[in-house]
């Protein structure tokens, strides 16, 4: 039997390239929850054996609830909206805390080549309310447009932005591969549990996966991009406001200029004009655009893969 | 036990009174070495990070990490973090004292952004009793 699936809408995916992160609240059959964590609770959740059990098949075998989790028509509409169809689940984790476990650590997951689409999501779902003295997720929205080695996130303590997500039994936290992120310190005498999967993105947007209105996303989205502050300084703003919309016209499935490096002897202004093709956020925007069609851009050479993907020619042709 | 403060102002006390009685002696120099010596061997430093919006010292805060100089001294991430300072300068108006400085000649990219905010570490000598 087919499902309905419930895309995002068109301010959702907005709000998740701003923030870097969404929170679904599906409502599940009764008792799934509950479930979920008994079954948890019985086989201790499987531990990670990344040898043997690369795509952690051994956690779904253990906790067969969590299919109905991420099988919910709001979570696969989710994953659906951003990732397309016929993305894949790479890899499963059971990230649960002890009584007296966890701390701070402050990181991105994988390694260090980033880009600033979306082409793996983490999706969170916490199977009991997460109280703040239970070692709640912490993130900080935003980071995601941040490249930054882990190692050097480690003189950062509690940060100003930061979001502790305290959350209600059954949320699913759709998080940006990049996003910033820490576990915490669970000083309760209960066990939290967050299973981690991993979502991959299967093949290129071709166009929106999600509930579009293309008559009204435009400015909406436009708009957001240039007015919502979430953190760092404003010269950096200023930059985001740009990844914020290079990440938009991917998921639009218009990539081709907005997904690719200025050539060293390609004109900024005529770079910017391509690059930022609709986006007037600002005055200078319109400058940019005027001068220019007056210069014809080079394009990047093609660069190594990714499994299935292209990396970002930004991010490789830096140097 | 006293502070190096405490002890050499109450030595300066004791001076006073003895000036007007014949002066201090060289074994009341000694006793104040000894004492300045004790009370110094107490001392460890403190470490404040804290991370700038701008490299400017007056410009709001981003993030802060203190570490005390005590065995198992942990931080820990808070959902209502108890922020002790709004600026660096903030932080020096308290005594801290700035060893690190960001670094303005950092690699520059026109179009990425990485590092959220400017580091700045501050140290500040206190007597600690474990």
């Amino acid at each position: 039997m087919n499902k309905t699936l419930t895309l995002l809408d068109d301010d959702q995916v907005i709000s998740f390239i701003v923030q870097g992160y969404l929170l679904l609240e599906p409502e599940y059959a009764p008792g799934l929850n509950e479930m979920v964590c008994q079954q948890l609770d019985e086989t201790g959740g499987a531990p990670v054996n990344l040898r043997d059990d690369p795509h952690g098949q051994a956690l779904l075998n253990q906790t067969p609830a969590l299919n109905d989790i991420f099988g919910h028509p709001e979570v696969e509409g989710a994953a659906i909206s951003l990732m397309g169809e016929g993305y894949e689940v790479y890899e499963r984790y059971n990230h649960m805390i002890k009584p007296g476990g966890g701390g701070m650590g402050w990181h991105q997951d994988d390694v260090n080549i980033r880009h600033h689409q979306t082409r793996r999501l983490m999706f969170l779902y916490y199977p009991q309310d997460v109280t703040p003295d239970m070692g709640p997720t912490f993130i900080v929205p935003g980071t995601h447009f941040r490249n930054m080695p882990t190692d050097r996130m480690q003189t950062y303590g509690n940060f100003r932005h930061q979001v502790p997500l305290t959350v209600k039994a059954g949320t699913v936290a759709v998080v940006h591969m990049d996003l910033w992120h820490s576990a915490s310190h669970n000083s309760s005498d209960k066990i939290r549990y967050m299973i981690k999967y991993y979502l991959d993105r299967k093949s290129e947007p071709a166009g929106p996966n999600w509930n579009h209105d293309p008559a009204k996303a435009h400015g909406h989205a436009r708009n957001r991009f240039h007015q919502e502050h979430v953190c760092g300084s404003g010269a950096d703003f200023y930059k985001e406001r740009h990844l914020r919309w290079e990440m938009w016209q991917h998921l639009l499935g218009n990539a081709s200029e907005s997904n690719r490096v200025r050539n060293e002897n390609e004109p900024a202004e005529a770079y910017r004009a391509k690059a930022f093709q609709g986006y007037v956020g600002e005055p200078r925007s319109i400058l940019f655009l005027i001068k220019g069609v007056l210069h014809v851009p080079h394009h990047c050479p093609s660069v190594g893969t990714r499994p299935g993907f292209t990396r970002s020619p930004r991010l490789l042709c830096r140097a | 036990m006293n502070t190096t403060r405490e002890t050499v102002e109450q030595w300066i006390e004791q001076a006073r009174a003895k000036a007007s009685n014949g002066g201090v002696t060289a074994e009341d120099l000694d006793e104040l070495r000894r004492a300045v010596q004790l009370s110094t061997a107490g001392l460890r430093q403190r470490l404040l990070y804290l991370h700038a919006d701008t490299p400017n010292i007056k410009s709001a805060l981003v993030s802060f990490y203190l570490h005390e100089p005590v065995a198992g001294d942990s931080t820990q991430l808070s959902v209502t973090p108890d922020w002790p300072y709004n600026t660096v300068h903030d932080a020096m108006i308290d005594g801290w004292r700035v060893i690190h400085f960001p670094q303005q000649m950092a690699p520059f990219d026109d179009r990425e952004i990485a590092v959220l905010g400017y580091e700045f570490i501050l140290e500040k000598w206190e007597e600690f009793c474990e």
